[in-house]
């Protein structure tokens, strides 16, 4: 199984080798999240709730692709999303973070968006984002909450590569 | 006839330093995973703590729960007050498998 993620800090490459993630991406350093396009020629991922702002993202060659930051799905930006090969990511950090009681709600909005992404034939990853060593998981804890999103069906590809 | 449950080991660690040596730790780690794991699941797995080290904890649970171990240890970031977050650094039928390596950069 080949496992990579995207995180926000400077992880220790040794400690993300044991943890079984073979490539990791710092947010920053390798990539950039941008809430709207930005023409720097870096490659960068667009996180909006707003389906224009990811559609005229979608199209920009430097954009890898695009992250859901609400519930607001359209069948425009997945069609998108497939015809430019794109792929959607999705952090699950505030999934492992929240209370009990909102727990059910962002995993539900979670599901929603993997598989609508998949219906329209779109390529979903799932990601960390983490902010500290405190957010970050292994490979098999990736690949437990894939199964926790789809319901019991662990998927690891939705653990492979994120590029 | 003796029917054997069959165990499975997971090798968890922790981002902060902590002393896992400390009883009072350990059962209040095992509190917040009761939490998580909810109480029937956690009856059914029935994890229990086998080795301590600096670097991390082992945990046997009974073979077919340890994804919902995974999971479970996914969710805690809080444990006797300390914010901390947990991972696992691998699955094995076996305690000596789980023992660390050195690791291969790639």
């Amino acid at each position: 199984m080949k496992c990579s993620d995207i995180v926000s800090f400077d992880i220790d490459r040794e400690l993300a080798v044991r943890l079984g993630i073979q490539t990791v991406f710092v947010v920053g350093k390798d990539l950039f999240v941008f809430e709207r396009p930005v023409q720097n020629g870096k490659p960068q991922i667009i996180m909006s709730d707003d389906p224009g702002v990811l559609i005229s993202g979608v199209r920009s060659p430097e954009v890898l692709g695009i992250i859901f930051a609400g519930g607001n799905l359209t069948k425009a930006v997945l069609e998108r999303v497939v015809e430019y090969k794109k792929k959607v990511y999705v952090p699950v950090g505030r999934l492992l973070s929240v209370g009990m009681a909102e727990r059910g709600a962002e995993l539900g909005r979670l599901r929603k968006i993997v598989l609508a992404s998949r219906k329209a034939g779109a390529e979903v990853r799932i990601i960390t984002m983490a902010r500290s060593g405190m957010e970050i998981l292994s490979g098999r804890q990736l690949a437990a909450v894939s199964g926790l999103i789809l319901d019991g069906r662990r998927d690891f590809g939705l653990v492979g590569d994120v590029l | 006839m003796i029917i054997r449950q069959k165990s499975r080991y997971v090798r968890i660690g922790a981002s902060e330093i902590l002393d896992f040596s400390d009883k009072g730790l350990l059962d209040a780690f095992l509190g917040v995973l009761r939490v998580e794991m909810g109480g029937v699941e956690y009856v059914r797995a029935n994890p229990r703590i086998v080795d301590c080290g600096n670097t991390g904890i082992v945990i046997r649970v009974n073979r077919g729960f340890e994804d919902e171990l995974v999971l479970a240890v996914s969710f805690i970031k809080n444990v006797a007050g300390k914010r901390v977050g947990f991972y696992t650094f691998g699955v094995s039928g076996s305690i000596k498998n789980l023992k660390e390596k050195p690791v291969k950069l790639p």
